[in-house]
């Protein structure tokens, strides 16, 4: 983050060192752990978020908090975070009943899940750029902050709108029926909650990246937002290490049971809106493998339901690991046995045991981030996703001795999760293709990626987010110049293009994003790769049957990621246009037409228009 | 809409007591199929008439049993949004009605509701009081002593009086574009429900004007015998014996619907959203405090107390605000209606569950089990209940008891009054038009004005009849489809206004000109006789479908 101006002072006077952290207070998962006797002392936390100079709002780098509220047709005071009084006392206490902390923790939350998405991708983050109303296809105005709303709306809903760049916080009176632990019609607020919070940030934060994740071509391309979102807040609890140890405590390290608060996901929102229990009824849980593959099952069909499949499928895979991990402290605090004693464990073992908790969470939380950036651009399912994780791991990690991704294969075989087009569910079969499975670019088209080392090393020195955007749209502009040169007059054009996915038959491709990443693996070594989203789409009749009537949009194209290092395109996700796609996604886009949303507004009209919108709204 | 229920509730005391009596007779079944001695058909059967009056955007059907015979007028239904197409006037229908019948109507029925449904009673009721009438039957939802069906109401009153303020609230936002569409669509929506006056009161004291609801009270304790007694309706719950009438000889009365169970009432089937009732009260409680904020008015609706609350000139917000929120390069982040949309999702909540009290039956002539159906507007959710009944359906043949089920009548079905004008949601596929297997005689009647339904808002957007459905009708009876507005189905090629044309338009690819023709061949030979026009009668008023 840049830092702030720093006052002109007298040479010799003390200069206090820049904090690394700034402090807040706020609720560890939402207000209603307050009241229970047995959660009470865990129900608060202290972030800790980057320092940054802050305005009032808070506004700051990456986001600025806007309390202005129109159902209650009122506004409430901006907070400042400067004031002595609150920098002294780490931030405002928490407190239902006053808005000014309400913005302090949206603020420390987004703050906090931008700050652990930077951390585990190795770059800054950008947010989906400013709309062009005059030009809807013009996608390089640069839009530096996330606007947040924490009490826009007056329902049980919370979203992030791709068309303002914003996340709107919703309050709503606990139902009468289940209010869980609230008072029947009291006020409930989205915004207080940390996992509300923390998913719809990363709703952000993913659409910042790859825009076509909002796009549903088939059941899983929502629910996998939906899904990615609810990983990156389960796995924030896991940064707290107050709650970590009490719950390690709690349940005698043993995460898995049903019981564990780590384990849930948003308890006041789900009880008092009658959703998103989802997730608690997956895990730990026997999985069935045949319910994500049925696709009669309108159940696991709904994305909340169809992503909570894929989260339990993630955190299945960390208890393994975890498991893993402390097999070896569990029989040196037993006597070699591993099984403990009834009663309550050692503190220290407990210490050591979520110590082990919080590590293998943050080694699962990254592999899952890593993993965007080897997902297929358009069309994502599952089993891509499964791919993406294991390549990405592949790249960084060579000696894989604690099986991580055995834990995830294992564990996604156990769902049924597996992509379409493997022949065995191995680590080297789930690996993307590249020039270990025989393809690969000429070395023609290799040696153009030379062209890009200058701007490579821009990046690192880039003082802005605004000049690295700038630099990722040249650069874009600068590969497509290359790629369109290269498929017209190079030799390998026609083979390359092939290779790449592009159908050239089509009158356009686009570079959707590039970029680079530098990443450090565990040896210590540095990994720089260049990230190039192509695509393409032609419209197409949404039924074969009436060639003239709706047309959907058909989308394709492929993540190509080169290694700059060696100059060589180390793997090519391809979604090209076949017929195959073509017909599945059709499929998937008459299945949606059929409620009556649809017979009386049509199509992307109202709250439908913009998918995450309508996901979420309950 | 607290005035609405408790006008009705009045109106509907006189009524109670008799009515619950009445349903209880239900359980008798009739004795007089085996005496019937109404004149046949050459095959012994005795014929029945379907006529679906051409009246635009709404139901409404005169079925006669017997005609020409010892004719049994049944009459459900009488209601429009309008007629574009035929250009029909709701009095002219009601007179020819009159005619029919002689002034007298055997059996009337208001399925549900909705204005294109019953509006017809309110509007012409006094050439309706010139009729007579020998019963009335409703759906239980309208008994105004069953508790279910009371929570149901004022479920309903809720739901349309946040849809109303909703309404209110984004014609109030001015030169928003998507607000102003979004208010027009959901006023669209709420017109079923509280008619053209409803929506015209809105903002008054009074509450909305009651249309609708005096249509249905209408039907309800308005009818008189012919020796001027007042009829008692009988309010019908799904399942259980089948109804058989001893003046309606030869026929079995099915009820389907609608379900009791709240749960499937609501039900918005898996492309809904789930329960919202908690922003009707916040609605109420938002609007209320938009308007003039006096201190305290529902405060406890209110997020934060007063301390926090400021206006946006406040001096502790203005400067702020003008910086960010106000400032005009970011106008296109702001968030003022968007709380608002969340209402369309109530306005379509309260269509569908109106839709779902609908009083379904299925009429089944005894002699050779052929089976009529008219579902109303009942939506997926209600249909899927016809199959999992709470009382099985039974009916008594030679003095035993039987068991039938609804597929068993599905399959039996030779006349289809296709549900809700055609719109996709409201025909269940595989639990529904599937099982209607009789593909050599299945004639669909589709009540709709295609012309009406695209001129609401928002515009061009109203699927009815639905695309792929209409195809689907046209496939399964072999092009004997008819529809209110056009006659048969057919080629929008020709069209012969360009009005007609730019409404057909959707269903250029529906079918090839080969299908097309092919299925003319069937429609001749269907026995379905429009009203001609002539050079003395310039109006084609009705469309008859014949059972011999």
């Amino acid at each position: 983050m840049p830092s702030a101006p720093v006052p002109t002072v007298p040479i010799d006077s003390f200069v206090p060192p820049r904090p690394p952290f700034r402090e807040l207070r706020g609720y560890t998962v939402d207000p209603s752990l307050e009241t229970n006797l047995n959660l009470q002392m865990v129900s608060h936390v202290t972030f800790r978020v980057p320092w940054e100079s802050l305005e009032k709002g808070p506004k700051g780098e990456y986001v600025e908090v806007i309390d202005v509220d129109p159902p209650s047709n009122c506004c409430y005071e901006p907070v400042d975070l400067d004031h002595p009084r609150i920098l002294a006392q780490q931030g405002l206490p928490p407190s239902e009943g006053t808005p000014q902390f309400h913005q302090q923790m949206v603020y420390a939350v987004t703050s906090l899940t931008i700050h652990n998405f930077e951390h585990a991708l190795g770059r800054r983050t950008l947010w989906r750029h400013k709309p062009n109303p005059d030009r809807p296809v013009d996608d390089t105005q640069f839009c530096q902050r996330l606007r947040i709303y924490p009490h826009a709306l007056r329902e049980a809903n919370a979203y992030y709108t791709p068309g303002r760049v914003a996340l709107l916080f919703g309050y709503f009176n606990a139902s009468a029926d289940d209010p869980g632990n609230h008072m029947p019609g009291s006020m409930v607020f989205s915004c207080l909650s940390h996992d509300i919070v923390a998913h719809e940030t990363t709703h952000a934060l993913l659409d910042g990246m790859n825009r076509n994740f909002l796009n549903p071509s088939n059941p899983d391309v929502l629910a996998f937002h939906e899904a990615f979102a609810d990983i990156v807040a389960v796995f924030q609890h896991f940064t707290f290490p107050e709650i970590l140890y009490h719950q390690i405590m709690a349940t005698r390290g043993e995460l898995s049971t049903q019981e564990s608060l780590l384990s849930q996901l948003a308890g006041q929102f789900g009880r008092s809106s009658g959703r998103r229990g989802a997730l608690r009824e997956y895990i730990g849980q026997k999985p069935d493998p045949s319910a994500y593959q049925d696709s009669t099952n309108t159940e696991f069909l709904e994305p909340h339901n169809r992503g909570a499949l894929l989260v339990s499928a993630v955190f299945d895979a960390f208890l393994r690991i975890y498991n893993f991990r402390v097999a070896d402290l569990l029989r040196l605090a037993t006597g070699g046995s591993g099984l403990l004693k009834p009663g309550a464990i050692h503190p220290d073992l407990a210490q050591r045991l979520a110590d082990e908790a919080a590590k293998s969470a943050r080694h699962v939380l990254t592999m899952c981030v890593r993993a965007i950036d080897y997902c297929p651009p358009v069309d994502i399912t599952f089993g891509e996703f499964l791919r993406a994780v294991i390549t990405a791991d592949l790249d960084m990690v060579k000696n894989d001795h604690l099986n991580y991704r055995t834990a995830f294969i294992q564990s996604f075989r156990e769902r049924g999760i597996y992509p379409r087009d493997v022949r065995t569910l191995s680590v080297d079969s789930l690996r993307w293709y590249g020039p270990q499975t025989g393809e690969g670019a000429s070395p023609a088209l290799n040696d153009l990626l030379r062209m890009l080392r200058p701007a490579a090393s821009d990046t690192i020195y880039v003082k802005s987010r605004q000049d690295l955007f700038d630099l990722e749209v040249n650069m874009r502009r600068e590969i497509h110049r290359m790629l369109k040169d290269h498929f017209a007059n190079a030799p390998e054009g026609e083979k390359d293009a092939k290779y790449l996915g592009v159908d050239l038959s089509l009158s356009s491709f686009e570079v959707r994003t590039a970029r680079f990443a530098f990443r450090t693996n565990p040896d210590g070594g540095t990994v720089p790769q260049l990230v190039v989203g192509l695509f393409q789409h032609r419209e197409v009749p949404a039924d074969p049957d009436l060639p003239n009537g709706e047309q959907i949009r058909f989308e394709g194209g492929s993540t190509v990621i080169a290694d700059l290092h060696k100059d060589e395109i180390r793997y090519c996700v391809r979604k090209a246009l076949t017929s195959g796609r073509e017909d599945r996604q059709r499929s998937f886009a008459m299945s949606g037409t059929e409620g009556l949303r649809n017979t009386y507004f049509g199509q992307g009209f109202g709250a439908g228009a913009e998918a995450i919108a309508a996901v979420h709204r309950c | 809409m607290p005035t609405k229920s408790a006008t009705k509730k009045v109106a509907k005391k006189a009524v109670t007591k008799s009515a619950a009596k009445t349903t209880a007779k239900k359980a008798a079944p009739g004795k007089s199929a085996a005496k019937s001695t109404t004149k046949s058909s050459p095959g012994g059967h005795t014929p029945v008439r379907v006529r679906m009056y051409r009246q635009g955007l709404g139901d409404c059907f005169l079925v006669t049993f017997d005609p020409g015979g010892k004719e049994v007028h049944m009459l459900i239904d009488c209601g429009s949004l309008g007629a574009v197409t035929t250009g029909n006037k709701m009095s002219e229908i009601v007179d020819h009605i009159r005619e029919t019948t002689g002034g007298h109507i055997h059996l009337m029925i208001a399925t549900h509701e909705h204005q294109d449904h019953v509006s017809g009673f309110h509007t012409l009721k006094k050439e309706f009081q010139k009729m007579t009438v020998d019963h009335v039957w409703m759906a239980w939802t309208e008994n105004p002593e069953d508790d279910l069906a009371k929570s149901l109401e004022k479920y309903k009153g809720d739901l349309g009086q946040a849809v109303g303020l909703a309404v209110q609230r984004l014609e109030k936002t001015p030169g928003e574009a998507a607000a102003t569409a979004m208010g027009a669509a959901m006023s669209s929506l709420l017109e079923f429900a509280i008619g053209v006056d409803g929506l015209a009161n809105l903002g008054a004291k009074a509450g909305p004007a009651k249309t609708v609801d005096s249509g249905m009270t209408f039907v309800r304790t308005g009818q008189k015998t012919p020796k001027g007694e007042s009829v008692k309706a009988v309010y019908h719950s799904p399942g259980g014996p089948a109804l058989e009438p001893d003046w309606v000889p030869g026929f079995r009365f099915y009820v389907l619907g609608p379900p009791r169970d709240k749960e499937k009432l609501k039900d918005m089937g898996e492309h809904g959203s789930p329960d919202i009732y908690g922003i009707a009260d916040s609605l109420h409680a938002g609007a209320a405090d938009g308007d003039s904020a006096p201190a305290g008015m529902d405060e406890p609706n209110m997020p934060f107390d007063t301390r926090f609350r400021c206006k946006e000139t406040d001096p502790r917000v203005s400067a702020f605000l003008q910086g960010s929120y106000q400032n005009a390069d970011n106008a296109w982040r702001r968030v003022d209606t968007e709380w608002l949309y969340g209402a369309t999702d109530l306005a379509l909540q309260l269509d569908n569950l109106t839709n779902n009290t609908s009083l379904a039956l299925a009429i089944e002539r005894i002699s050779d089990g052929k089976v009529l159906l008219f579902p109303a507007d009942a939506q997926e959710g209600h249909w899927l209940s016809w199959h999992e009944p709470k009382e099985p359906f039974t009916y008594v043949q030679d003095g035993t008891t039987h068991t039938t089920t609804a597929e068993k009548l599905l399959n039996q079905t030779v006349f289809y009054k296709v549900g809700h004008h055609g719109s996709h949601n409201a025909t269940a596929s595989r639990k529904g038009l599937e099982m209607m297997t009789r593909q050599n005689d299945l004639v669909a009647f589709i009540p709709v004005d295609r012309q009406v339904a695209l001129t609401r808002s928002p515009k061009g957007q109203w699927k009815m009849p639905a695309n792929k459905l209409y195809r689907t009708l046209l496939e399964k009876t072999q092009g004997r489809v008819v529809r209110s507005d056009i006659g048969w189905a057919d080629d929008p090629a020709n069209a012969q206004t360009a009005e007609g044309k730019e409404a057909e338009a959707a269903f250029k690819d529906t079918a090839t000109p080969t299908e097309w023709a092919q299925w003319r061949k069937s429609q001749a030979a269907a026995p379905v006789t429009i009203d001609p026009i002539t050079p003395t009668k310039p109006k084609s008023l009705y469309i008859d479908y014949k059972l011999a």
